[in-house]
């Protein structure tokens, strides 16, 4: 493919240190291999282009999650993430108003006559206005976080450039499929247009993100719900498919480092064909994701055990990474 | 990889095309895939798939009771162009005429104008269902800021706060109990009930639907109300279109007590119906909430049904 890339990474993007061969999903997003990761890099540069938000589909433990983080900081940009629930509301994702915090400085006789006060700001108003986004709420003026330090629940922050204010910003929205089916609806004016207004303020505060560098927006779908369609229609829609056994030997590289690579080729092309045979497109569930990958190579390595397929110890390691039973297989919530 | 979305806009296009400059006809493709324009000459004609009572997801351990039905084996699984899809199969479509058959000297008519009817629309409308099930289905739950009013009430009381009242916001997230009446007086809505079930398997996940039939009047004999405070919604027509004789015919006494049943497990029952209020039966005031199932279905005559008060 050819054409003017505004976001070109390399086949792998590693921004790891000291994490080498950490245990648990790799959410963080500080390896994402993108060589043959097809049209991923494409559809980063059309969100960029166009300024919609990229919706990306795909089974759990496919790089969904991960890419936004990889993204920003391949880009150089600030980073927001928020991780959806079924309690979150829109305004979550806006602004939150501290009323426990109102209540108990009037119980104090220490209220704050000015309600902006106890304003705070979400993730899209961070990351569409950081400068009033910083003169709000208690940490007003504060010193802007550390990389990866983190703000309310379920958010996750990398708030921080050379300069602040006129760093774009990635944001991720994770897994909308788990809010309440009104919530994407309530989102429409925000994404669509970047900008909303603050109605617990004193005065209307309407909030804007700058035309030139507006934020980069990542939304991720396990499709366990449909998501309506005006709200689709505002968005660029990417589906991750199952990783194929070279993107899994670079993704293992990328984890474990580069020796061991024909212990790597080895496992992915059982576990490819293994989940293929075992929930393959004829059963209707999906291959083998990347996570359940990296666990079969992790345990494979710290077990000391020879990936053979007539080794029985090997065989109850592929059962319990890959041949789960079906309703755990099929139920991700 | 595939992208399955409404188009954003010609303006997208000409922006995305515009700043990527792509040099190649497969990238150029690409781009407008990702932004859901298929390029001139790509898009494939596709059957719109229909949902059907054998393609109908069910809850696990909740088997609906099979149907005699005999249907076609369903064909390769495709995206679906229209979201909750916006036709029901014609009772044709499933069971086509058998060919070759005249009557003597009559001629026979073009078998095409006898297998084919014009597709049915759903009872409901589809671009009006989201907000139909939002309306039916909402259960307030204290899930809001917090309650003012309430904790000035109790503070001027100088009464503790042990915890923090908190307001009542509509949510699905419980998900919906479905009944679905596969009694004869219900045959002739069987495909707006699969229609309808599809849809809030789409709306409120797979795991949000727990679907259960009865035939003729509830409960079967196990029948367990769900969780506390989740809606139950029952498609049926409540011995209404009773035809003679009617073999799933029940007394219409049995339902008050099935509605007290749902009620002191703290459930809200909500019923679609397919006939005016003038057919309802009297002794149900009050027992339930009833919904007319027709096209002029909506949001706000739901919310007129339920009233400000309720729900």
């Amino acid at each position: 493919m050819s054409y003017r890339k505004r976001f070109d990474p390399k086949d792998v993007e590693d921004f790891s240190s000291r994490r080498r061969g950490s245990v648990g999903d790799r959410r963080d997003g500080l390896v994402y291999v993108y060589r043959a990761a097809g049209d991923v890099v494409l559809a980063v540069n059309v969100a960029l282009a166009t300024g919609r938000p990229l919706l990306i589909r795909g089974p759990s433990g496919s790089g969904k999650s991960s890419l936004a983080y990889n993204v920003a900081r391949v880009l150089g940009y600030r980073y927001f993430e928020q991780v959806i629930t079924a309690r979150t509301t829109a305004v979550d994702l806006l602004w939150r108003f501290d009323v426990v915090q109102r209540l108990a400085d009037a119980q104090a006789d220490a209220i704050k006559e000015d309600p902006s006060w106890y304003v705070e700001p979400g993730v899209l108003w961070r990351a569409f206005d950081p400068q009033s986004a910083r003169r709000q709420g208690p940490q007003a003026d504060a010193e802007p976080k550390a990389p990866g330090r983190g703000g309310r629940d379920g958010e996750r922050a990398l708030d921080y450039g050379p300069d602040l204010d006129s760093t774009p910003a990635v944001v991720l929205l994770d897994e909308i499929d788990k809010a309440d089916p009104d919530v994407p609806n309530s989102l429409l004016v925000p994404l669509g247009s970047f900008e909303f207004t603050v109605t617990d303020t004193r005065d209307p505060l309407p909030v804007r993100a700058s035309r030139k560098r507006p934020p980069l927006v990542f939304i991720t779908t396990n499709d366990e719900r449909e998501l309506p369609p005006a709200f689709l229609r505002r968005c660029l829609a990417l589906e991750l498919p199952p990783p194929t056994p070279e993107q899994l030997v670079a993704i293992a590289k990328a984890h474990f480092g580069v020796r061991g690579t024909r212990l790597y080729a080895r496992i992915a092309d059982q576990i490819v064909k293994r989940a293929d045979d075992a929930r393959g497109p004829r059963r209707g569930l999906p291959g083998a994701s990347a996570a359940e990958f990296i666990d079969a190579v992790r345990a494979a390595r710290e077990l000391d055990v020879d990936p053979d397929p007539k080794n029985p110890d090997w065989v109850k390691i592929v059962e319990t990474t890959l041949s789960k039973p079906r309703d755990q297989v099929t139920d991700t919530r | 990889m595939t992208s399955a979305r409404a188009p954003v806009s010609v303006g997208d296009a000409i922006r995305a095309l515009g700043q990527l400059r792509p040099t190649d006809e497969k990238t150029r493709s690409r781009v407008l895939s990702l932004l859901g324009l298929e390029p001139a000459g790509a898009a494939e004609t596709r059957p719109r798939p229909r949902p059907t009572a054998t393609a109908r997801p069910t809850s696990p351990g909740r088997e609906r009771p099979a149907v005699a039905r005999e249907e076609p084996e369903p064909e390769e699984p495709d995206e679906d162009p229209s979201p909750l899809g916006d036709v029901v199969p014609s009772s044709l479509d499933v069971h086509p005429r058998p060919p070759g058959v005249g009557i003597g000297d009559v001629q026979e008519l073009p078998r095409g104008d006898t297998t084919s009817l014009p597709t049915i629309e759903p009872l409901l409308r589809p671009t009006w269902i989201r907000g139909i099930v939002s309306a039916a289905l909402s259960v307030p739950l204290p899930d809001g800021p917090p309650d003012a009013e309430r904790i000035v009430e109790k503070l001027a009381r100088l009464q503790p706060l042990e915890e923090i009242p908190r307001r009542r916001a509509p949510t699905l997230r419980l998900g919906v109990q479905l009944l679905l009446d596969s009694s004869v007086r219900m045959a002739p809505f069987a495909s707006d009930q699969a229609w309808l079930e599809h849809a809030l398997h789409r709306i409120l996940g797979e795991h949000g639907v727990e679907s259960r039939a009865f035939v003729g009047a509830p409960p079967p004999p196990d029948y367990e109300p769900p969780v506390a405070g989740t809606p139950v919604l029952l498609l049926s027509d409540l011995g209404i279109g009773r035809p003679s004789p009617d073999p799933d015919w029940r007394d219409p006494a049995e339902w008050p007590a099935f509605a007290a049943l749902v009620r002191r497990a703290g459930c809200p029952l909500t019923a679609f119906v397919p006939y005016p209020p003038s057919r309802w039966p009297q002794r149900l005031a009050g027992q339930l909430t009833i919904v007319q199932w027709d096209r002029l279905t909506s949001a706000a005559t739901i919310r007129g049904t339920l009233g400000p008060s309720a729900r």
